[in-house]
């Protein structure tokens, strides 16, 4: 009997050892993450009517001009500009994942500043090789996401992540397939969803 | 207890899941893939009226002419005989400045956008032409094409003096083709 009384209380004693080991606070940590996003132009994108590779489309109405010299000049390209697709908007997946653990009360917003970086083929373009580029002309916030971390039903952080809309001019694009391009995300820190007074970030991973 | 076992235990299970490591600036880098499809589209109008500008017509006939009812003199002195009282000058002979046909070129009446292809190339075919019309042609004939339109032109002849002219309307009817590769 004397021993089943005892048995417990070895037990309670075992653990609030253990326990003190690990009643030290935990430490605050920022891991921020880069989400690799895949984009597909279709072709109703870049112009009206959709279907096929090779098509033709008729420009409507009946146009009239005057003879001089035997020429005559229709200006097509001004009536094309209201046909074609030269520039297309295409929304992203999330892009950029933050989770910041064991910050107490903190209210943060992240936020995100965006810049195609070409490397040796300019800024703010996306290319297949050295002469077929497509010109980023804007990067947008699109939706951004917070999401309380939980553990046991415990709040351990919150994780931030953002999509973006960007706007692609393919003038300057000759190739198909698939052009990569490098997305260069600055973080920041703010007291507000719009970015507050923007402090620094400091990523632990 | 119980609350106080949970709340240990979630404290040292999460400060040993997220051990702290160097830390560095918040940059990240995001690839960014975007597939664009083969595409080639030929823009055409289908429905052109054209009207000769004022003394257009009449200069096709004759250069000298500027206006639709011209006269154009022979300034070369003209010398015959007079035999029963008539003379005969010739002067269909003379007039070699008047012209049988004419080349109608309409520019920038079709254009090509294409994405994936390096070259393409265009023709023209009749499809119906009045049979004063002749000699379809287009251009260019190929080229390199880009998401920027590249405009080209229809030109044919007309042959002045067919009886096609003489209700005072002339019609061609042409096919554009235009393929990539």
């Amino acid at each position: 009997m004397i021993s089943l009384r005892k048995k417990p209380g070895l037990m309670c004693s075992a653990f609030f050892v253990l326990s003190a080991a690990y009643l030290t606070p935990a430490e605050a940590r920022v891991d921020c993450y880069a989400l690799d996003e895949s984009l597909s132009v279709s072709r109703n994108d870049v112009a009206t009517g959709g279907g096929g590779a090779q098509k033709s489309f008729a420009i409507p109405g009946s146009q009239s001009s005057l003879i001089i010299n035997g020429n005559v000049d229709l200006n097509i390209e001004s009536d094309i500009a209201g046909f074609a697709h030269g520039i297309v908007t295409k929304q992203t997946e999330f892009v950029w994942q933050v989770d910041v653990y064991f910050e107490g009360n903190s209210n943060d917003f992240i936020t995100a500043d965006y810049q195609f970086n070409g490397l040796n083929l300019g800024d703010n373009r996306i290319c297949s090789s050295p002469t077929s580029c497509i010109d980023v002309t804007s990067v947008n916030r699109l939706n951004s996401q917070r999401q309380v971390l939980t553990f046991w039903g415990f709040r351990v952080g919150i994780r931030t992540r953002e999509s973006i809309q960007l706007t692609l001019d393919l003038t300057n694009a000759r190739d198909s397939g698939v052009y990569n391009g490098n997305l260069q995300v600055e973080l920041f820190r703010g007291s507000d969803p719009n970015g507050g007074d923007r402090r620094n970030l400091t990523c632990n991973n | 207890m119980n609350f106080l076992k949970k709340s240990v235990l979630v404290a040292g299970l999460a400060t040993g899941l997220f051990a702290t490591t160097s830390s560095h600036s918040a940059t990240l880098d995001v690839d960014v893939d975007v597939t664009i499809p083969d595409v080639l589209i030929l823009y055409a109008y289908t429905d052109i009226d054209l009207d000769f500008a004022a003394g257009e017509f009449a200069a096709l006939l004759d250069s000298s002419c500027t206006s639709e009812d011209c006269s154009s003199a022979i300034t070369a002195t003209e010398s015959g005989s007079i035999a029963s009282g008539a003379v005969d000058l010739g002067i269909s002979s003379d007039l070699s400045t008047t012209g049988t046909s004419a080349n109608i070129n309409i520019q920038n009446s079709w254009a090509v956008r294409a994405l994936g292809y390096g070259t393409f190339n265009a023709s023209v075919a009749d499809n119906g032409s009045e049979s004063a019309v002749s000699n379809l042609d287009i251009s260019p004939a190929s080229g390199t094409p880009s998401m920027s339109a590249t405009a080209g032109d229809v030109s044919f002849d007309v042959d002045l003096t067919s009886s096609d002219l003489d209700d005072g309307l002339l019609e061609a009817n042409y096919t554009i083709t235009v393929t990539g590769s």
